[in-house]
């Protein structure tokens, strides 16, 4: 199976595309999906909310989102043309140490935001970045037996 | 965005509305959560019997509602569902937050 969706840089567009891949793997006869929902919803808010879109393509604004389920495996690509993606961001996304924040201290320390990253982590086997052309492709590779 | 909220003498209940607490809604509902917590000072229930989905940005407004309710009583949850128990699980939360319980759970503890 393979999906691809174009998605406006709007945060409001995240809940119908959840929407959208829940109804199309259930036509699959996947079993339950959420985790894979709640990777989509992190990585296009990441990427509606960090990047830096090229102004001067006219094709820059849509967000691409690409689903592949084959065999056990599935991967979610997330494309979007724009300015190549800092260093230090790729080597948020595929540097594999996952950090919780702490909850064992002073809880009043506890952060607002930051969680999507470790999230992102804890979920995928695989993180991998690629500029193609003009486009910032991110890949995240997911095992179903694990999500099942 | 939609919620319920319902006043007791030594409570306040919030219950969201809504399928998806994420990154379109979750601000708005932290704002709301400051404003309730400044005109009503008591303790907050976070009720989440409609909430489907949460991500990252929801959970990070759950925080929110903790630290803002922390002079107040504290913040209790309940009613989560199971896509929801799972993000408190894997970020941890779950060591602060009892996800088990029901509305009356929580009632009968915070009167404790």
């Amino acid at each position: 199976m393979k999906i691809r969706l174009s998605i406006e840089r709007d945060l409001e567009q995240i809940g119908p595309v959840g929407e959208c891949l829940k109804q199309l793997c259930n036509l699959g006869d996947f079993p339950e999906l959420s985790q894979v929902e709640l990777l989509v919803s992190e990585l296009l808010t990441n990427v509606i909310k960090h990047s830096v879109p090229d102004e001067t393509n006219p094709h820059a604004f849509p967000v691409g989102l690409t689903v592949v389920a084959d065999g056990d495996n599935l991967t979610l690509s997330v494309s979007e043309i724009g300015k190549p993606m800092d260093g230090e961001v790729v080597r948020n996304y595929t540097d594999t140490k996952i950090e919780m924040p702490a909850t064992d201290g002073d809880l009043y320390d506890l952060p607002e935001s930051g969680w999507g990253m470790q999230l992102i982590k804890s979920i995928c086997d695989d993180i991998s970045y690629e500029r193609l052309d003009d486009s910032n492709v991110l890949h995240l590779c997911f095992d179903l037996k694990t999500a099942a | 965005m939609n919620w319920e909220v319902q006043e007791a003498s030594t409570y306040i209940a919030i219950k969201p509305m809504e399928s998806r607490l994420d990154s379109a809604l979750a601000p708005k509902f932290r704002a709301y959560v400051a404003e309730l917590t400044e005109a009503h000072q008591k303790t907050l229930v976070l009720d989440l019997g409609e909430v489907e989905f949460m991500d990252s940005s929801g959970l990070g407004a759950v925080v929110g509602c903790y630290k803002l309710t922390q002079s107040v009583g504290g913040l209790f949850v309940c009613n989560v569902r199971p896509q929801v128990k799972d993000i408190f699980r894997l970020t941890h939360m779950d060591r602060i937050f009892e996800v088990d319980d029901g509305f009356d759970d929580c009632v009968e503890k915070l009167a404790a």
